[in-house]
């Protein structure tokens, strides 16, 4: 039984001018906060949430609420404009889109992830209302055989992204995990190549990592040009000289929104997964689905057609 | 390509090696459970790096059986290599003068020095972005989060 009255009763308070003004500041704040790398959607929470503390929990909560939602998307900014995601969920957010900047359609990159955010957001949040107790129940139902294949079914992922050569693929899986088992033994508490290091035993985190690897792959091929062009401000990691996204194209994209939205609301339910999880499968999926050539070099809008799925709101939340 | 390709593989199998015959053994510390002597903390990463052992091999198998001419590479330069160490070794400085200086100090130390490295000798664009950038960060850091950026040890 939905309780409709409530959800009615939810909006109108939330829908004051008051409350919209703090949704509109609280995503001003999460996207400047979630652009930054490193800074994920929960930490802007975190570093955002004293500012609550002033105000009534009816204009606290929009707020808090758009800085988490604001940070979502503020994680693709990075990712698009200069090859290094600024949340892990934005990874897959900088194969196409990045190539897009350097096209100079950095503008309409950033729309479509904008736009793809918002409405596969929406959607899990509708899910949310609608079926969250049937899906938790689901979700509470995963033991340690379902976590195993839903782990086997993010590798079998591997086979959609990784390009002519596969063997690469998963030799580049294989070094990804060995860097994974770093830390203590999630089942024994061994520890494994901590190196008598403190700082190792927690391993290593994966927005580092991430930034790390993108980052320094951008300065390697940075460093091939000469200084002279370095200089020189990048012709397509700016936004005014770009061009807007059509309604045209969003209609095209619209088949790997729901796509995407579905994904993510039902891998971002389970317990454990999440956003980086739910962002590959469904860039995995978009890419399967894509008539368009595979190499990144001839992306184009049209073949920005695999926005980051939506974070079921609840993801994380064990 | 299938010389990247056999170089990559070569040195991923001296890795799995490294792995299998040295890391893990001295840098695992493995409890025997009695009940389940095969669930081990060293049993995940003997099999990856007999993973990462054999995928190389297969690398290196397919660079030979590949028919295909050498797709033509760009050759690194050595002003790449140079470059690539120059900020290697200046990020290496920057956050170790960070814990002694600051970020105040480093910081625009770090970026003017990477930013007239890389050509830019326009006074006007180089120490506005130098100066101003990691000052307006930090007092933004301090003012909007609470978050105190690295003060350093010296002062």
């Amino acid at each position: 039984m939905i309780p409709v009255e409530q959800i009615l009763e939810g909006i109108a308070m939330a829908m004051t001018w008051k409350g919209v003004a703090m949704i509109a500041l609280g995503v001003f704040a999460g996207i400047t906060v979630g652009a930054i790398p490193g800074i994920n959607g929960v930490m802007a929470t975190a570093i955002l949430v004293p500012f609550s503390f002033f105000m009534a929990p009816v204009l606290g909560i929009p707020f808090l609420l758009g800085i988490h939602k604001g940070a979502t998307f503020g994680g693709a900014i990075p990712a698009i404009l200069v090859n290094t995601p600024g949340t892990a969920s934005a990874a897959a957010t900088t194969l196409d889109g990045y190539p897009l900047a350097q096209k100079g359609e950095a503008r309409s990159a950033i729309q479509m992830a904008l736009y793809a955010s918002f409405i596969g957001d929406t959607f899990s949040d509708i899910c949310l209302v609608l079926i969250a107790l049937p899906l938790a129940l689901i979700a509470l139902m995963f033991g340690p055989a379902e976590y195993f294949a839903l782990l086997v079914m993010g590798l079998t992922i591997i086979s959609t992204v990784t390009g002519n050569s596969m063997v690469k693929g998963v030799l580049s899986a294989l070094l990804g995990v060995m860097f994974g088992l770093v830390g203590l033994d999630a089942v024994t508490g061994a520890e494994r190549f901590t190196l008598d290091s403190a700082f190792l035993e927690t391993g290593f985190s994966l927005v580092p990592v991430l930034i790390g690897i993108f980052a320094i792959s951008e300065v390697f091929i940075q460093a091939e040009n000469p200084a002279a062009e370095m200089s020189r401000p990048p012709e397509g990691a700016h936004l005014k000289g770009g061009r807007s996204l059509t309604w045209a194209e969003l209609r095209a994209s619209f088949k790997t929104i729901v796509r995407s939205s579905l994904i993510g609301t039902l891998v971002g339910a389970i317990p454990a997964t999440g956003a980086s999880i739910a962002a590959w499968i469904g860039y995995g999926a978009a890419k399967q689905a894509s008539p368009l050539p595979r190499s990144s070099e001839q992306a184009s809008t049209r073949a920005w057609r695999r926005p980051r799925p939506p974070i079921a709101p609840w993801r994380g939340q064990t | 390509m299938r010389k990247a390709d056999f170089i990559t593989g070569a040195f991923l199998f001296a890795l799995s090696l490294l792995f299998y015959f040295y890391l893990i053994p001295v840098h695992i510390v493995t409890f025997v459970d009695e009940s389940n002597p095969t669930l081990r903390a060293d049993f995940l990463p003997r099999i990856f790096a007999f993973g990462l052992a054999l995928l190389s091999i297969l690398l290196i198998l397919n660079t030979w059986k590949s028919e295909e001419s050498d797709v033509e590479v760009k050759e690194t330069s050595l002003r790449a290599v140079y470059q690539v160490a120059v900020v290697g070794v200046a990020a290496c400085v920057y956050i170790f003068m960070q814990e002694v200086v600051g970020f105040l100090v480093s910081a625009p130390l770090f970026l003017g020095g990477l930013i007239y490295f890389f050509g830019t000798r326009e006074w006007r664009r180089l120490l506005p972005v130098a100066i101003l950038f990691p000052v307006v960060l930090n007092y933004f850091f301090w003012y909007s989060f609470q978050i105190l950026l690295p003060q350093g040890t010296l002062w």
